[in-house]
This record gives structure tokens, C-alpha cells and sequence, in this order.
């Protein structure tokens, strides 16, 4: 039978709950720590080797065409990669937010994080999408100039009309996926706001 | 005193601390472990810059509270519309049947479940104060004025006192 005094003590009955032998060793974490340092480093590696080889097959393109166009295409497509990736760098990487401040302060900074990355989710027609344009447009005129010059009037236009419905298809899905992802973020954003105001 | 032995002393501390706090608020077993693990880990990280400006107490009550806030928001929303104040509880009817909470095991269920009922400010309020901490280190773990715990600690006294007040734990 459980003892009066311990009966009436909520705070002794909560502090005696049974507890599992701790399996966390420093080992283990620290073998946990480098696990989730490689999958950020693979994250951003992914990130910037899908522009590094944009940059690396127009930048052969440039020595490949004859054309001025497409060597102008290529160059203003590389232009638009090296320009997403500082943008990345600067405006999009994750910030890590400190986690021994007290929680409130710590709510505030995660809504500045979900504000920020929102952000830049809203604008990805502007960073992410408009640089592309220059250099695709230019470049598919440069394709349509060197069909015409190559075959003269038998120049097919289903190259161009892929090339552009394929460009509207990839834009369109990104819009999408982005605007869906930031009104993800704006309920995440909507429920600290009510958390902040309690 | 370098990182790891940092953190195998909070371990060693506050270790069996950190299973009630994540029982409390996470009731999917699969889930609490992950949560466990993911404190664990955020805490040996962030000892690598504790400088005692604080209680290595509050420090880990931080990174746990707000490890488990970042845990919440990733895997769905706060749910924050379903949740009760302390303010709400302490004024509903009582509902509580003194024979099922009065044994300790039932108690300790009760009290989980009403943790979990809890806006997380609360919840966490709540958890603290039954792990005996003091309300100024509580406002400091959870970033609330001393006062708005001392209100908060007063309503969850007396929702403690109504639960148990037929021959259950008390809380006096």
C-alpha cells in the first residue's frame, strides 16, 4: 500500500515514474551528430551540382554552336545559374536556429525562419524562374535561326515548340509546388502567431 | 570540463527527467524514441557553447522544450485549436471519478493526458512544475514573466487539488 505521505505528494508519484536505462552513449551521438552533418553536406552538394552542370554543358554549347544566338543563350544561362547559386547561398540556406534560448524566444526566431524561407518560396517566379528567361529565349531563337540556315524552309518547328512547352510545363510545375509549399508554411506560420499571442 | 563530459553529466542528471517530459508529450511510442534521441543529440550539440551563464538545469530544459516544439511543427500542425488553457481547465466541471485516479499508475496517465490537453506553453509550465522546479526557472525555460508562471502554477493547483481531492494524491 502506498505510504500517506508519498500518497499526497503528486510530485513524488511523477518523479518516481519508471525509467528505461539510458542507451544514450556520447558514441552514439556523436556517430548521430556526423550522420546528420553528411545528409546537409549531400543536400547542398545536390543543390549546387545540378547548376554546376548547367553551367558545364552550356559552357561546352559555347564552343559546340556556331551560332551567336546560342552562344549568347549559353552565355546568359550560365549568367542566370551562377546568379541562383550566390541567391541560394544568401537568401535560402537554412539558418540554424539556437535551441538553448527559452521557448518563446525561441517560437519567435522559428516564425522569422518560416517568414524567411516563405519568402522566398513566394518570389521563385523572380530568383528562381525570370533568370532562366533571357537565356532560354535567346538560345531557342538561336535553335530556330540554325534549323532555318541548316533546311532552309523545311525547317520543322516541333523543336522550338518542345522547347517551349517543355520551359512553360517545368516553370508552371515549379509555380506550383512553390506556391503549395508556401501555404504550407503560412498554417505553420498562423499557429505560432496564435501560440506567441496566448 | 569539455563537451561530452558536459553532456554525460546532464545524462546523468537529468536523464530520467527528459523520459517524463517526452512521455508527457508524445503519446506514439515510435515517435517518443525519435524525440529522445533528437534531444539527446541537440543537447550534446548545443553544450559545445554552454558557458554557465545559466543553470545547466534550465539549459537542458530548453533544448528539450524546444526540441520538441520544432519536433511538433515538422511532423503536423500545433493543433493549437484543439488544446485547452490551464485557465479553462481549472474552471470545468469536474469530471475526474476518484477511484480510477487514485492509484499512482492511473494518477501518473491523468496527468499525462492533461498535459497533453495543454497549449504548449501550459503543458510545459505544467511538466516543469511537477519535475519541482522553481517559477523563476521556470519563466526562464519558457520565456513567460515570473508572474504569468506564478498565475499558471496557482490554476494548475488547483486543477490538481479538484482531480485528487476524493482520496487521490493531493497536492499539498
Amino acid at each position: 500500500m502506498t505510504p500517506k505521505s508519498e500518497k499526497h505528494d503528486i510530485k513524488a508519484i511523477w518523479g518516481a515514474q519508471a525509467v528505461e536505462p539510458n542507451l544514450v552513449t556520447v558514441g552514439r551521438i556523436r556517430a548521430d551528430a556526423d550522420k546528420f552533418q553528411s545528409a546537409v553536406r549531400r543536400r547542398n552538394r545536390v543543390e549546387y551540382a545540378a547548376l554546376v552542370f548547367v553551367i558545364a554543358v552550356f559552357g561546352a554549347y559555347i564552343w559546340i554552336f556556331p551560332s551567336p544566338l546560342m552562344r549568347l543563350g549559353s552565355l546568359l544561362i550560365i549568367a542566370a545559374a551562377i546568379f541562383m547559386m550566390v541567391w541560394i547561398h544568401i537568401r535560402a540556406s537554412a539558418n540554424p536556429i539556437l535551441s538553448h534560448i527559452s521557448f518563446m524566444d525561441y517560437i519567435s526566431r522559428y516564425r522569422e525562419e518560416l517568414r524567411r524561407q516563405q519568402s522566398a518560396l513566394r518570389t521563385v517566379w523572380l530568383w528562381y524562374l525570370a533568370p532562366w528567361v533571357p537565356g532560354i529565349g535567346v538560345f531557342t531563337i538561336g535553335i530556330n535561326q540554325l534549323l532555318k540556315h541548316t533546311l532552309g524552309n523545311r525547317a520543322p518547328f516541333w523543336p522550338i515548340a518542345l522547347v517551349m512547352v517543355a520551359t512553360v510545363g517545368v516553370f508552371a510545375g515549379v509555380l506550383i509546388l512553390n506556391v503549395w509549399g508556401s501555404r504550407r508554411l503560412q498554417l505553420k506560420i498562423d499557429e505560432l502567431d496564435r501560440l506567441l499571442a496566448s | 570540463m569539455n563537451q561530452d563530459d558536459r553532456y554525460s553529466l546532464a545524462v546523468a542528471s537529468f536523464g530520467p527527467a527528459l523520459q517524463r517530459l517526452v512521455r508527457s508529450f508524445e503519446a506514439d511510442a515510435d515517435q517518443r524514441r525519435d524525440l529522445l534521441q533528437e534531444i539527446h543529440l541537440e543537447l550534446w550539440r548545443s553544450l559545445e557553447v554552454f558557458e554557465e551563464k545559466c543553470s545547466l538545469r534550465t539549459w537542458v530544459y530548453r533544448v528539450a522544450h524546444n526540441v520538441y516544439a520544432s519536433h511538433v511543427l515538422r511532423r503536423r500542425r500545433l493543433n493549437y485549436a484543439g488544446s485547452a488553457s490551464l485557465e479553462e481547465l481549472a474552471d470545468a466541471p469536474n469530471r475526474s471519478n476518484p477511484e480510477v485516479i487514485a492509484g499512482e499508475q492511473q494518477a501518473i496517465v491523468w496527468l499525462r493526458q492533461t498535459i497533453q490537453r495543454l497549449k504548449p506553453p501550459d503543458a510545459q509550465v505544467m511538466c516543469l512544475y511537477l519535475e519541482d522546479i522553481e517559477a523563476n526557472e521556470i519563466a526562464e525555460i519558457v520565456g513567460i514573466s515570473p508572474g504569468a508562471v506564478a498565475t499558471r502554477i496557482h490554476r494548475i493547483k488547483t486543477i490538481l487539488a479538484r482531480m485528487f481531492q476524493n482520496g487521490g494524491p493531493d497536492d499539498t
